[in-house]
């Protein structure tokens, strides 16, 4: 066996390796669609981010469903927190469904941020151990102009 | 008969009213335009598209006893016992417009209830989206809905606008009675024609004056409509970033930290995590 058919031997196994390991880091699946950048960064609150070059941001946090609440509770809670607490004004509630079946909502809401009108979408997929938000946002014309890849990315999403 | 044809085409070519020829002709005229003789004013009592729609689906149209935005708009737009818009003798005729920014925090809500108080006042939905809707109303009922649209929300901007289209409307009528006395005697030119060469040409004339008539009859029914029904355009705003937040019903507090994460800006925020 020549060093050349052992090299690249070496290059297959560890391409092949490598998603498989990034996968075994998170406890989901989340395509990055077209347009976006997944950012590789060190985060807290997020478990994913990715962004379009016009601003518009993508996320994922995978929570401890602990304590856990049915999908409704979520919802309402989120609901409360985003209008009562911090001001957003609730536009649509949509029920949505992931990749691998869960069921889950989504809230979107709107938002005067820097004089400028603003979308901020957040999808609820509660498991029975982790409670997932997908969140997104972005000015109203770029959320607008983006919304096919949001919507793709959460139909998208699953759970693992 | 080639010199009468031209002769009919410059007439229906120009704008003048029919009330600027003798009373017996523009009366001759306009008993005999054409086989099915139809005035102008008689043109304008007939229901537009709206009104029929409303009248065979709905049964009801307008709330006449509503605050009317004017009483000769009240006159010309209302469907039912008044003057229909269109009557020579009627006084100006108007088109009212407005477009009102409300900030609610529950927006599918206010879109169904603005679209529910269009339904119950006779009018109907224009367009809807997300963030708006645009609805038209009977005249009348105009300030009452307006009213009840503003209802819903802080009013953050409104702008309403009245727009006198009486000459358009008036001119349009009289450009359509005098091609409608055209066509009339081009009909009777045709009857007349002594050779194919004549006839042809006559037709061709009676098809063009008859566009023209179509055409016309259109633009009068679109500011018909315009004039009974005023639009209303609400566009919904999320409460802007200085409402106090202890001024909102700040409800309960949960204990879960990751609640209070759960904003726009966090998430915009690239440079930082």
């Amino acid at each position: 066996m020549t060093n050349d058919v052992l090299s690249l031997r070496f290059v297959l196994s560890v391409l092949l390796a490598t998603p498989a390991l990034a996968a075994c880091g998170s406890a989901f699946e989340h395509p990055t669609p077209s347009g976006f950048v997944e950012l590789n960064e060190d985060s807290d609150r997020y478990d994913y981010r990715a962004t379009s070059a016009d601003g518009v941001v993508l996320s994922v946090r995978a929570l401890d469903h602990d304590p856990e609440g049915e999908l409704s509770f979520w919802s309402r809670a989120i609901q409360n927190q985003l209008r009562y607490h911090s001001g957003y004004a609730l536009l649509e509630e949509h029920e949505v469904e992931s990749a691998d079946g869960l069921e889950g909502v989504q809230l979107r809401f709107g938002h005067d941020q820097d004089d400028a009108p603003h979308q901020y979408f957040v999808t609820i997929f509660p498991t029975e151990d982790t409670l997932f938000l997908l969140e997104a946002g972005g000015t109203t014309e770029e959320m607008d102009r983006h919304s096919g890849e949001i919507q793709w990315a959460v139909e998208n999403f699953s759970a693992r | 008969m080639l010199c009468v044809v031209a002769a009919l085409a410059l007439a229906a070519c120009s704008g003048t009213p029919p009330e600027a020829r003798t009373a017996p002709e523009s009366r001759r005229l306009a008993a005999g335009a054409d086989s099915s003789p139809v005035t102008a004013a008689e043109s304008a009592r007939e229901p537009s598209r709206h009104e029929r729609t409303q009248l065979s689906g709905r049964g009801a149209v307008a709330d006449a006893s509503g605050a009317a935005p004017g009483e000769q708009a009240e006159d010309a737009a209302s469907t039912d016992d008044a003057e229909p818009a269109g009557d020579r003798d009627a006084g100006p005729l108007l088109v009212y417009e407005a477009e009102v920014t409300l900030a609610v925090y529950n927006v599918a809500e206010a879109l169904d209830a603005i679209e529910d108080e269009a339904d119950e006042r006779g009018g109907y939905l224009v367009r809807r989206t997300t963030e708006a809707i645009t609805i038209r109303v009977p005249a009348p009922a105009f300030r009452e809905t307006l009213a009840a649209a503003v209802d819903l929300g802080d009013e953050l901007g409104r702008d309403v606008s009245v727009r006198d289209v009486t000459e358009e409307f008036r001119d349009l009528e009289a450009r359509l009675d005098n091609l409608r006395a055209v066509r009339q005697r081009l009909a009777a030119l045709l009857d007349r024609a002594d050779s194919i060469e004549e006839a042809l040409q006559v037709e061709n004339e009676l098809e063009r004056v008859t566009g023209e008539i179509e055409q016309l009859e259109g633009q009068l029914e679109v500011l018909r409509e315009l004039i009974q029904f005023s639009t209303i355009r609400i566009v919904f705003q999320a409460q802007p970033d200085d409402t106090p937040v202890e001024d909102i019903d700040p409800r309960v507090t949960l204990p879960f930290d990751w609640l209070d994460d759960l904003t726009l800006g966090q998430l915009l925020d690239l440079e930082s995590n």
